[in-house]
This record gives structure tokens, sequence and C-alpha cells, in this order.
């Protein structure tokens, strides 16, 4: 079994290098077996990454160490369920998840671009068949997740234990892939640049599926990271600005703009340079995350699948770069707009001012991310940029972002006037006023935390207020109001798609305003049978039991908490010492609610029972996990499939001939 | 043993990049561009129908006064106007188009948010 995966690997590799080959000579020169050919090869990929998948899981299973890889990343003490997790805890068998999920997805939208784009589509089976060939060669040169050890040792070193939650068994798989799908809607764009139908918009409907869904699966993997840290990493908080967090964060930006920036193209014809850069930064700044991911040069809490091969995925991003950027010059004159801007007072406009925010939010997320490297190059220091730099340059920026994402989808394309913006932003500025005073009165005082929440007001209203028009006038029509909700939903996907996912963001905005304006920690200790107080909250700590493991020990501590005179129960904040790996996995016990998380989490514990516990009251943070659901219900709706509502009769002839032509 | 594994598994892409070769396959492959004439009178002509969709949408719900309601819609029946003129149709049948256009964004109109009628003149073009 671990032979044929073996070998697999190899085959993987020339199959790619010649689908890549194939596909680009075939659209070059217009040879159709050979496109098929091509695109057959790119689709015998997955079968043999699945086998090459399956020997490493076997090996796993049966615990054989003399795998290096089995023996780096598990032991025999360890659960059974991890074998997910262990697969890609580390470099190579994470490498080998990633060519494996992107061989299978990327063969899913091949499928789906070859009829509707036949002269794109040669071309970007050669881009993701390249990209394939890419981490395929670095499995099979530099990181081989099925490679033997001359020796085989008793038992292995075991997961690494930050590893050994719930959310990993989601969260890196998300991430990852997130990372690697960008490569599709950046293939079907330089695709269609390179076969000169950049220019043209067949593209763009397609383009903007896989961005949606690498949006999607890049959005689900920061959420879910986020929430991980919150549970794991024992500091109460979720964010951090740390480099892998913004590695990951910078692609999603590039790739928000690029989804707002193709409607416009779709709709009138515009943005066509802009939107090939967009989705060059995206595809670049996703390599960027991988980079640093993988041996990078600044220093991270989270990069477990770290290497020395940092410079492979440099090298990389810097040659795909240079020739996109090639391609982009070359093809640039195809790039015309078809039309220009009518009015600064339009959803178009909207959209530019938008994208232009994100991509400022992204330099300067880069900026923060990479300015330890300059420091250290430039002063033989590591100065190293801090969460305060962040939240005060990028924090205005994205509350901006907030703000347009309210007026934006209320402003017609190609022009409003501002009588008529005022008219459809009365109510949601009215509902944003009212917002603002009852946060003042109910306490809320600090400015940016005020006018963050009052925007967000502005948003839901702006969207509520549309819904609301919608359902009345079909409810007018004799439809019962759900009925009339349903079908106005289903009735422009993309649009109202887009409402659910601004509605989530919001919930999102909201939870990150509350928290992290109007948190609360302590920083308390405690003896068994001593109780404290934060806030509303009071606990007494009721001791600690120590459970002893192969690998590990637990400590557990007991609490019983109240909020006032209410009894709210007992919680369970732990502890676990993996001495081989020097690490200490802390787990926070939360009691979470809609109105704010009552967050304990302990520090050491000492002999005597004796411990210091870190208190925390986050407000509103539950919004943001119940955020996810209703982000991929709201980009799943966008991008299903509508019934084409127009009549034949309303078709163009076909074959008809062009004027003068 | 390991080169029968090697042969069985080479015989999978073997067999993908060789049977279009040696039959031929694909003929169709570069058949119809999608970048063709028609393909973007048809993507123009979709884009005129979509933005005019969208025109009484924002009106009924009440995101459109008269005057920019009128101007958004005479822009988009010049544009579908223009790929029709583009195109070498028989004037009744131009024209016969430009009815229906007419009769399907009343459609939309009905379709999307009851049978309230539009802004004073719908016909606006």
């Amino acid at each position: 079994m671990i032979e044929a995966g073996q070998i697999a690997l190899p085959i993987a590799l020339l199959t790619a290098v010649y689908a890549a080959a194939a596909s680009f000579a075939a659209a070059w020169r217009r040879i159709p077996e050979l496109s098929v050919s091509g695109r057959y090869a790119f689709y015998a990929v997955p079968p043999l990454l699945v086998v090459s998948s399956i020997a490493l899981v076997y090996a796993f299973a049966t615990s054989d160490f003399s795998i290096r890889y089995v023996a780096e990343n598990s032991n025999l003490a360890m659960p059974r369920a991890y074998t997910w997790v262990a697969f890609y805890a580390g470099n190579a068998g994470s490498l080998l998840f990633l060519a494996g999920v992107f061989a299978v997805i990327a063969t899913v939208a091949v499928l789906s671009i070859r009829r509707k784009l036949p002269y794109t589509a040669p071309y970007a089976t050669g881009i993701m068949a390249l990209v394939l060939a890419f981490f395929l060669a670095i499995i099979v040169f530099f990181a081989n997740p099925l490679e033997r050890l001359p020796l085989t040792p008793p038992d292995g070193q075991g997961i690494n234990p930050l590893l050994v939650h719930f959310g990993m068994f989601i969260h890196p798989p998300m991430q990852m892939t997130g990372l690697i799908v960008v490569a599709i809607p950046f293939s079907i764009a330089m695709g269609a640049l390179l076969a000169r139908r950049g220019g043209r918009d067949e593209w763009v409907d397609l383009g903007r599926t896989w961005a949606m869904i690498s949006w999607l699966i890049l959005t689900s993997g920061l959420l879910l990271g986020s929430w991980w840290a919150y549970t794991i990493l024992g500091w109460g908080g979720y964010w951090a600005w740390d480099p892998v967090e913004n590695s990951a964060l910078l692609p999603w930006l590039a790739l928000t703009a690029f989804v707002h920036s193709i409607m416009v193209q779709k709709r009138r014809g515009m943005f066509r340079t802009w939107n090939m850069v967009l989705i060059i930064v995206a595809f670049t700044l996703a390599q960027m995350g991988m980079f640093i991911n993988r041996g990078g040069p600044v220093p991270s809490v989270h990069s477990f699948a770290q290497s020395t091969m940092g410079w492979l995925f440099l090298a990389f991003m810097a040659g795909t770069l240079i020739l996109s950027l090639a391609a982009f010059v070359w093809r640039m004159d195809s790039l015309r707009s078809r039309e220009g801007l009518d009015s600064l007072l339009s959803r178009e406009s909207a959209f530019l001012a938008q994208n232009v925010l994100f991509l400022v939010v992204a330099f300067v997320t880069l900026w923060g991310t990479i300015f330890p490297v300059f420091s250290e190059a430039a002063q033989d220091v590591t100065l190293t940029v801090g969460a305060p730099f962040f939240n005060r340059i990028n924090g205005p920026l994205l509350l901006a972002i907030v703000f347009l994402m309210g007026v934006g989808p209320l402003l017609p394309w190609r022009r409003a006037t501002p009588r008529n913006l005022l008219r459809t932003l009365r109510y949601p500025l009215i509902a944003a006023a009212v917002a603002g005073v009852l946060l003042f009165a109910v306490g809320v005082r600090q400015i940016p935390a005020l006018v963050a929440l009052a925007t967000c007001a502005l948003v839901v209203t702006g969207i509520a207020h549309e819904w609301a028009r919608g359902v009345r006038a079909r409810h007018g029509r004799g439809e019962n109001y759900a009925l009339a909700f349903g079908r106005l939903l289903s009735g422009n996907r993309p649009r109202y798609g887009g409402y659910v996912v601004h509605l989530a963001i919001i919930m999102l905005a909201v939870g990150a305003t509350a928290s992290s304006f109007y948190s609360a920690q302590r920083d308390v200790a405690m003896s068994p049978g001593d109780t404290a107080a934060l806030g509303e909250y009071s606990f007494t700590y009721l001791g600690v039991t120590t459970v002893e493991f192969p690998d590990r020990t637990e400590q557990t501590a007991e609490f019983d908490v109240y909020e006032g005179d209410e009894y709210l129960g007992r919680m369970y904040p732990f502890r676990a010492v993996y001495p081989e790996f020097r690490i200490a996995s802390t787990r926070g016990a939360i009691r979470s609610t809609p109105v704010e998380d009552f967050y304990l989490v302990p520090s050491e514990f000492n002999d005597d029972g004796s411990a210091i516990f870190r208190v925390l009251i986050n407000p509103m943070v539950w919004w943001m996990w119940a955020s996810g659901p209703v982000l991929a219900a709201g980009v799943l709706l966008a991008i299903s499939p509508r019934r084409q509502p127009s009549p034949s009769t309303l078709r163009l002839p076909a074959n008809v001939r062009a004027a003068g032509a | 043993m390991e080169i029968v594994i090697a042969l069985v598994l080479a015989l999978i892409p073997a067999a993908a990049i060789l049977y279009p070769l040696l039959r031929r396959l694909g003929r169709d492959e570069f058949a119809e561009d999608e970048s063709s004439q028609t393909a973007e009178f048809a993507r123009r002509w979709e884009a005129a129908l979509d933005g005019l969709r969208n025109t009484e949408l924002e009106s009924a719900i009440g995101n459109l006064d008269d005057e920019d309601y009128r101007w958004l819609r005479r822009q988009y029946m010049v544009e579908a106007a223009l790929v029709l003129k583009s195109m070498e149709l028989e004037s009744a049948q131009e024209r016969e188009f430009l009815e229906e256009v007419e009769r399907e964004v009343t459609r939309v109109r009905e379709r999307a948010l009851g049978r309230s009628a539009g802004p004073s003149g719908s016909s606006g073009g």
C-alpha cells in the first residue's frame, strides 16, 4: 500500500507537467485532440493523489513509524480520530493535502469551464496544471510524506498538542484550501487574458462563481481559526494580527474587492484592467500566505507546518507574479472598458471606492506583517508591529468599508441624483442616529465604538428597509409574508445573497467592535475555596483534578459561577502539559450568550492546588461565530443557479452577422 | 512487485493521455468561440436587458426617483437598440424585439413586486 502511494506521486507529477504542456500547446496551436489529451491528463491526477493519500492514512492507521512523517506527527497514544488532523499537521502531509484537494476542486473547475469557455479553458487548465505540478514537485523532491526512515522507532513523536482540538478538523483544511483555491479564478482570468478574451466578458460569470467559492472557503477558514485561537490559545482573544493570521487575511481582502468589482464588469463592461490586477494581487497574496506559513521570515505562533523551504514558495510567487504581469502587459490592449463611469454617485463608483479601501487595508496589513524583515535588514534589530498599529490604521478604513457596504447597494447602477440618494438613505440615517443616541444612553461612550455600531445600524436598516418594501409589494399581490420573502430572495439571488452576506459581516463587525472596546479582564490568584468577582459575575474555585497520561498531564479546575444571585453552573477550564513538546495547551471554559461571554482560563497550577486564572467578559463574541452559517448561506444563495426567466423571444437570433461585417 | 504497481498506476494517465490522441477526439473543441461577434452581441443584449430589469426592480421598491428611473431606462433602451442596429435584422424584426423588451420589463415588475404601476410615464424610452 505504502509503495503504491510512493510510486503514485512522481507519476502524478509527470502527468501534471504533461497536462500543462499539452494544454498550453493545444491552446496556442489550436490542436483539438491535444487539448482533450491535456485535459484528460489533468483528470488523471486526482485518482493518483487519492492513492497516495490512502497510503498515508493507512500508515497512520497502522502506526507505521517506518514512515518519517508518521513518526514525526503521531504516536501510539494519539486518539485514532486525530489521524485526519495528523495528515496535515506537518509540512509534507499538508502539501499532499493541498495538492490533493486542489486537484479535485480544479478538476471540477475544468469540467465547468470547458464548454462555456472553449478558448479560455485550455490556457486555464494549463495554469492550474502548472500550480499543481509545483506542489507535486516539492512533494516529490523535498517533502515526501511517504519517505521511509532507515530505522523504525518503537513509537512516534506525537501530534502537536495545539492541534488536538475539534476546530483542527476543519480550520486548517479550510484555510489551506482557501489559499490554494484562489488559483482557480486566477487561472480562469489569466486563461481569458492569454486567449485574448480578457477584454470580453465571457469569463466573468465563471470567474465570479469560483472567486466566491474561494472567498467562502477562505472566510470559513479565517472564522474557524479565530474560534480555535479563542478557545485553545488561552489568551481570551481571537485575532492578534499575527503574521500567519495576516497572511490569510491579505488574499481575503483582495478577493473581497474582486468579487465586488467583477460585478461591475458583468453589468457594465468596465474595470476589466482593474479586475485582472485584483485577481493577480489576490493570487500573489495567497502564495505569500503559503510562504509565510512554511518557513517565511516572520515569527508566528501559528506556523505549525513551518519548514525551511520558504524560499521555494517565494521563488514560485515571484515567478508567477512576473509571468502574470508580463501576460497582463502583453494583452493589455485587449482590456479596454466598454463604457466609462457615468457619475461619481453610482453603485460602480461605490464599488471602486470600496475596492481602493480594501487594497489600502491590505497594504497596511502587508507592511505591518513584513516590517520585521525590513527592520532586521536595515538595523539588525527585529522590530515587530503590534495590534495597536493595525487597529489604529485599519480600524477607520474598515469602518469606511462598512459604511460603503450600507450605501453602495442602495445606489443604482450608472447614476443617482443627490436628492434620490438622500431619499433612499433617510431611514438608514435616522436609524443610525437613533442607535447612536440609544447606545450613548446605555453607556457606550467611546466614540469609535459608537460610530462603528451606528454605522452597523445604518447598514442593517438599509437592507431591512429594502426587504420590507419588496415583501410589502409582493404581499399586496396576495402572497403571505413568508412566501413573499422567499420569492423576493430567490428572484434575484446574487443581489439578495449579497445582502445576506452583508448581514453576516455586520454580525461579525458588531462582535468585533463590542469585544474590542468593552471587554473586561482580570488576572486573579486563587486557592481552592476562594471566591472572586468580575463585573456581575462571581466565581468560586473548588479545586483542581490532575490526570496523568503517557504523553501529557491534564489539570482541570472546577468553578461554581454566578451572575448576580443566579447560579449559572459549573465550569471547567483546563490545562495540559506535554513535556516532550515543551508545550502547555490551555482551553478556556466559556459561557457564551448573545450578550456576552464569561471566559475562564488557567495560567499555571501550583502543587497546593492554587493557581492564577485569567477571567474575561467579552461582549457579543457569540455573534461572530453565529455569522459563519449566515455568511455561507448568503454566498450559496448568491451563486446558486437561477432559473432563466427570459422568454425565448428575447434571445437574439443565432448566427446573426454584424452590420458591415 | 514495485514495477507491477508502477505499471498499473501509470496506466491511468497513459490511457487518459493517449486515448484522445489515438481516437482524434475533440473535433468540436474550438468550434464555437466564446468571444465571437454573435456572443458579444448576445452578452451586450443580456446586459442591457438585465439593466432594464434591475432598473424596474429598483424603481418599484423605491430606490429610484422618476428622473433617475427615466434616465436609466433610456440608457438601457438605447444600448439594446444599438445592439439590434449593429446586427443585420429586418426593421420589423428589430421593432418586434424592442416591443418585446417593453413587455418583458413590465412582466418583471409584475412578477417581482406585485402589480403596482411604475413611476409616472413608464414609457420612459
